[in-house]
């Protein structure tokens, strides 16, 4: 692709942006909960998203990838920051107001077994947002619901299905369905694949691939599994804490892993054709520290290979652009 | 002399319509201090087979024929007071999903205390002892603290090392892992990964290693059998078989892994990536096709396929279920089932 071709990209609006997006939680400990602690989950997370783009979300369990997804469509409420949706500001709009945006901003689940009603039938599912934003009724309804379920494989024959008559692949096609029925501009797509076989994550991975194509819509694709996001994303973010510590295009991060915890990452990864000597010998020890009692200064510095004492336990990192790609940020005094 | 020597284990399972064969002719056979994968997706009976070397198969389900020898015994002929000795004490087993097998009213301690006193005359200081020296050796960051914890109050990752510490603590002789790291995040998994590698080299354990992940279980065993509704369909070395799978199967699922250095990097407005796809969905048990049970996903299916079963072929070592290994060799004498 030549340049003018993604200048032309680079003026389009931003479906999604997120400015200094952060939610942090009270605990109450101690007794009669008298003492209280803060735990950021989300910290400072900006970004956005262009139409027919995928951001994929990386890190471990506790990283704040579900609750970054979560955060940007309101399912939960942010605590700073600032989410913009098509241009307009919709981090404090009632209810009410967030109903006519709700559309077009959409979520597919990780587990298809506890995301679909077990007492509605297929038809009912993926046509209720259907009805409820009304967008079809009758006749039309039953058209639109069926043209769905063909979009994503699954024949007129299931409409009149439960859940538990179908399979985890079958499930995660009818979610998809549903999310996409409705014609959203933004799908956060939260570990779709992770509890299904490989054979059955290939044809769910090609029909998000095939419906972005057509309907240009974006993701938020969050995933522990990097290869997946790599093959699918055009930029990833890495998170750590609820920080962005690495954003770029994918094959960027992918290949450079400036960050020590995205080179860790990728190293703990499997490969199957991985040239010799097997995995690395742990390639990363312990588990992040919680987020209520976050490290002082870089929060990777306890597991990281590269800290300097003095400097990584006292000075906090920012993001910075690496030098010859601005495009590709990194949060570490030592990169490389 | 192998471990562990599985032979035409057939596993049934009663349901309301009766009982179907749900493992049917597996064989297997893992020789000190090796690690074998049981490869397969949902349904294809790997869980199953590993159920029944430990004598844990859920109600139900049964032994209908076939041998599993173990330690000059067979397995599926001992009493069940008989098996209780050899489970936790020779072979051990650590399970997908860490929080349902742990008791959640004692600390973790007291678990892999009594663990250890069911097989070892060990006073209780020294089972403690001995309790946080395996919670040390699996990697938690504080072993004492550890040991007084309930099961709660730690994270899915800390579980797994509990269990695998409860596991290992009694030595076996050869270690079940059912999906241990299917749960866990990546970094966690080779952590977990990497201890059962290091104590396997260190006392010959023998390692059953259930994943439906072919990556996973390929940086890590030395041999790979790959199921496929209910029975084998490859058995290999690990390296051959990841190089060049011989089995239609088995090369369908090392190609939908995602490889993404395979594609270009993406640009906005271009088309999004294709994975090769395996059409089609595993045959249900009650319903198997005449044939080859892997006939109607076929990519390389001809007439033979589709009305006779094939045998175990002998390949590279190895075993391969498919017609296209026929040649003039006769099959493997191992399967007079499949070749029926």
């Amino acid at each position: 692709m030549t340049q003018d071709v993604d200048l032309a990209k680079e003026k389009q609006p931003a479906v999604v942006r997120v400015d200094e997006l952060a939610k942090v939680y009270t605990l109450r400990r101690g007794l009669l909960g008298r003492k209280k602690e803060l735990a950021h989950a989300l910290s400072g997370v900006t970004f956005s998203l262009k139409r027919g783009e995928t951001l994929g979300i990386v890190g471990e369990s506790g990283s704040g990838k579900s609750t970054l997804g979560k955060t940007i469509l309101r399912l939960i409420e942010p605590t700073y920051g600032r989410i913009l949706f098509d241009g307009v500001d919709i981090t404090r709009l009632s209810d009410d107001q967030m109903r006519k945006h709700r559309r077009r901003m959409q979520i597919v689940f990780q587990d298809p077994y506890s995301s679909l009603n077990p007492r509605m039938t297929v038809r009912q599912i993926v046509g209720e947002g259907l009805e409820l934003f009304r967008l079809a009724k009758g006749s039309e309804l039953e058209a639109r619901t069926t043209e769905m379920l063909a979009r994503v494989g699954l024949g007129g024959d299931f409409m009149d299905r439960y859940p538990n008559e179908l399979s985890g692949g079958q499930r995660q096609r009818i979610a998809i369905a549903r999310a996409l029925a409705v014609k959203p501009d933004f799908v956060v797509c939260d570990e779709p694949t992770s509890a299904l076989d490989v054979s059955v994550q290939a044809q769910i991975l090609n029909l998000l691939s095939e419906i972005q194509d057509d309907e240009n819509v974006a993701y938020l694709f969050i995933s522990h599994d990097l290869r997946v996001v790599e093959l699918v994303s055009h930029r990833m973010a890495v998170l750590y804490l609820g920080k962005i510590v690495e954003i770029g295009p994918s094959h960027d991060v992918a290949e450079r892993r400036l960050h020590p915890y995205t080179r860790a990452l990728f190293e703990a990864s499997p490969e199957i054709d991985r040239p010799e000597g097997g995995r690395k010998h742990l390639a990363l020890a312990g588990e992040p520290p919680s987020a209520h009692a976050p490290p002082p200064g870089c929060a990777f510095h306890p597991r990281c290979p590269r800290a300097e004492r003095g400097k990584c336990d006292v000075e906090t990192p920012t993001l910075r652009s690496v030098r010859d790609n601005p495009q590709h940020q990194v949060a570490c005094f030592f990169p490389g | 002399m192998a471990l562990l020597d599985v032979r035409k284990l057939v596993v049934c399972v009663r349901g309301p319509q009766g009982t179907t064969t749900i493992v049917d002719g597996v064989s297997f056979s893992v020789p000190e201090e090796s690690a074998v994968a049981l490869v397969g997706e949902s349904g294809s009976g790997k869980s199953l087979t590993a159920f029944s070397v430990i004598g844990l198969l859920p109600p139900g389900a049964r032994i209908d024929r076939g041998s599993i020898q173990f330690d000059n015994r067979d397995l599926v002929t001992l009493r069940d007071r008989e098996m209780r000795r050899i489970r936790g004490a020779r072979i051990a087993m650590v399970f997908q999903e860490p929080s349902t097998a742990l008791n959640p009213v004692y600390t973790i301690g007291s678990q892999i205390v009594e663990a250890v006193r069911l097989h070892r005359d060990l006073s209780s200081k020294e089972a403690r002892a001995l309790a946080e020296h395996w919670l040390g050796k699996v990697g938690m960051p504080s072993p004492s603290r550890a040991f007084g914890s309930y099961p709660h109050e730690l994270s899915g990752g800390m579980k797994q090392r509990a269990l695998l510490a409860m596991a290992l603590v009694a030595q076996p002789a050869l270690l079940i892992a059912d999906e241990p790291t299917s749960s866990l995040d990546r970094t966690l998994e080779a952590q977990i990964l990497d201890v059962v590698m290091q104590e396997r080299e260190a006392r010959k354990m023998g390692v059953v290693l259930v994943s439906h992940d072919l990556a996973t279980v390929a940086e890590v065993t030395d041999r790979v059998v790959v199921m496929y509704a209910g029975q084998v369909v490859e058995e290999r070395a690990t390296e051959s078989l990841v190089r060049a799978p011989a089995h239609p199967y088995t090369q369908a699922l090392i190609a939908s892994i995602p490889n993404p250095s395979a594609h270009a990097a993406r640009k906005l407005g271009a088309p999004g990536p294709r994975l090769p796809v395996l059409g089609g969905a595993p045959p249900r048990f009650d319903d198997l096709p005449p044939g080859c049970r892997f006939a109607p996903r076929c990519p390389r299916v001809f007439d033979r396929c589709t009305t006779e079963r094939p045998p175990l072929y002998p390949h590279d070592e190895g075993t391969v279920r498919c017609f296209l290994y026929a040649g003039a060799d006769e099959a493997s004498d191992e399967d007079e089932r499949g070749a029926a």
